[in-house]
């Protein structure tokens, strides 16, 4: 069984190929990044970029997997969460080899594809999965056949905190140097937590707005750049952390698994090897090639779906801008 | 597991310690504390039962979390037990069945209070009777609602922070480490939210007659503002990522 999944969510657009198999599952992987010069993702202009760049995407897919399009069992197409303008071209590129190809098209969730490809890649059975990207931050466990959401961020993401305060105090572009996130950088130099900066966790939420507004507020005052990032860090780790570690107690579940693009910070993979040790946990990290968005996790999940039978008529896969994790029935788990 | 070892280290002094209890017949002495048993491990404390001063007690030690900055680390432990203090004391003044505080040594994150001889509800909530999810339910949402009305907000309100006495079948609530004395509507909808969200994310069975009957107990205490507080609870939800009906209005209020 062969399928072709396509990713275009945010700022990837992505083209995997993969078969069912153990081993060497994928057949072709291409990634086309959209980089904007300042600011964030505007999704207009990312939009222009994926619709520029996908039919050549899609073409290099097909070589380096070697195969005839008609070998393929079925397309798979992230059909969301994500920005409108993004999905629409990937959904309608989707739409339109499925048509013309005669080929079951199958609607995969963007955050249920993380966690699918993470327990490929990781092997782990049944973990509380820790999902943190730039518009993500949940904890999440597979409880009845759903992926739940146990907590989250009541305003912005994590990774949305960090790289929105690097750019506004001027640190980034680019966010990540040599792997590592410039705020992780700048806390090197960092020797002190500075009081009042807002630490909320509620239940099992977080939010990090409150966050965002203290370290601007410190930077423009004068504060040591090094001690500002040292604590926004700390304290937004942190509060992650606790929520992860209290899912992990309340599901009584023994893996915990990080998916998403801010996984692949070495900082936070230190502080969750010593909480999965901490509690008794077996810790899996999905490595960064896998943790950012791809083509390879829809097309992924998109076979698992296959076989259990869940496919879309073409003219009814439209795009969800806030498809929610918790709305998927798992029925291939 | 290693943090069983932690809190004997931690109690040591204690063990050791005796008390002489003076009769007119004589004196007797006897251990402060004795009958240490591991209970459970939570997130941020692990639970042992004892016999301090011959009362049934429980000890709850918010161990050190490797993981954080030990200075951030001390202070969250600090603070959060000595508000756990203040507000069993609060509550146990208000008729809330809650766990009666018999010692504290904030700087170490202890705390040792009487024992509940318990079902936790998350564990049972499957396989009891739906009268009785709704009539425990509803006490918990009496309870919260004398919490809001005493500016505390509990911070989480879950099924695993509810409990049954196996005796008495009195219906306890526990777990004030997270408490707040805040009267702040949106901190009160929060632990409205928090209770809903451990419903439905454990519980699908019973979720429809555990909200509707927290929110009638809540609403015995608090009346129409109730209406108010679950106008926000969905305003919360509608925070979450990717919430389709940001503009659908809740059954709830609606009711």
């Amino acid at each position: 069984m062969i399928i072709l999944g396509i990713e275009s969510t945010a700022h990837t657009f992505g083209v995997g190929i993969v078969r069912d198999s153990e081993e060497n599952f994928v057949l072709a992987d291409v990634r086309t990044k959209y980089e904007p010069k300042e600011g964030g993702i505007h999704p207009r202009e990312a939009s222009r970029f994926f619709a520029e760049k996908g039919p050549e995407t899609l073409r290099i897919a097909l070589g380096e997997a070697g195969i005839n399009p008609k070998e393929l069992n079925a397309i798979a197409v992230a059909l969301g969460p994500g920005m409108g303008p993004c999905l629409r071209v990937g959904a309608t590129i989707a739409r339109t080899i499925a048509s013309y190809l005669g080929k079951p098209l199958v609607p995969v969730n963007h955050a249920v594809a993380h966690i699918e490809i993470g327990l490929k890649i990781t092997k782990l059975k049944d973990p509380v999965v820790v999902y943190l990207s730039g518009g993500n931050t949940a904890i999440v466990a597979l409880v009845n056949k759903r992926y739940r959401v146990f907590g989250e961020t009541l305003d912005i993401a994590l990774g949305n905190l960090l790289d929105s305060f690097a750019r506004d105090v001027g640190l980034a572009p680019p966010y990540v140097v040599n792997g590592m996130h410039v705020v992780d950088i700048c806390a090197e130099k960092g020797s002190r937590i500075l009081n009042n900066f807002p630490y909320v966790v509620r239940g099992q939420d977080v939010s990090f707005s409150g966050l965002y507004t203290a370290a601007m507020k410190a930077f423009k005052k004068g504060v040591d750049i090094h001690d500002i990032c040292l604590t926004l860090r700390e304290i937004a780790y942190n509060s992650v952390l606790e929520v992860a570690a209290r899912a992990l107690m309340h599901t009584k579940k023994r893996e915990i698994m990080v998916v998403g693009g801010v996984a692949a910070s070495p900082v936070l993979r230190e502080k969750l090897e010593m909480l999965a040790k901490r509690y008794g946990a077996e810790l899996g990290v999905v490595p960064p090639n896998y943790a950012v968005d791809n083509g390879i996790m829809i097309a992924w999940t998109g076979l698992l779906m296959y076989k259990s039978g869940i496919t879309i008529e073409p003219r009814r896969a439209v795009v969800n801008q806030r498809w929610r994790v918790d709305e998927v029935d798992i029925v291939w788990r | 597991m290693e943090v069983d070892t932690e809190l004997i280290k931690v109690l040591e002094e204690f063990l050791n310690e005796k008390v002489v209890i003076a009769y007119a017949s004589g004196f007797e002495e006897k251990k402060l504390l004795r009958g240490l048993e591991f209970l459970s491990m939570g997130a941020e404390a692990i639970i042992a039962k004892c016999l301090f001063l011959d009362i049934d007690a429980v000890i709850k030690w918010r161990f050190p979390k490797p993981y954080m900055p030990a200075e951030l680390d001390r202070e969250f432990r600090r603070n959060r037990t000595i508000t756990e203090v203040k507000a069993l004391i609060k509550a146990l003044s208000l008729g809330i069945n809650v766990p009666i505080p018999l010692y504290t040594e904030p700087d170490e994150g202890l705390l040792i209070m009487t024992y509940i001889d318990g079902f936790v509800l998350r564990d049972i909530i499957d396989r009891i009777s739906l009268d009785k999810v709704c009539e425990i339910c509803r006490n918990v949402g009496v309870y919260t609602a004398k919490l809001h009305e005493n500016s505390i907000v509990h911070g989480d309100v879950t099924t695993s922070n509810v409990m049954l006495d196996k005796v008495t079948g009195k219906i306890y609530l526990i777990d004030f480490g997270l408490t707040n004395f805040v009267k702040r509507i949106e901190d009160q909808a929060i632990d409205v939210h928090i209770f809903f969200r451990s419903i439905e994310s454990a519980h699908h069975n019973v979720e429809d007659i555990a909200k509707k009957c927290f929110i009638e107990g809540y609403r015995s205490v608090k009346g129409s503002y109730t209406d108010k507080v679950l106008r926000i609870v969905d305003n919360i939800r509608k925070m979450g990522r990717y919430v389709a009906e940001r503009k659908i209005k809740s059954v709830w209020v609606m009711q």
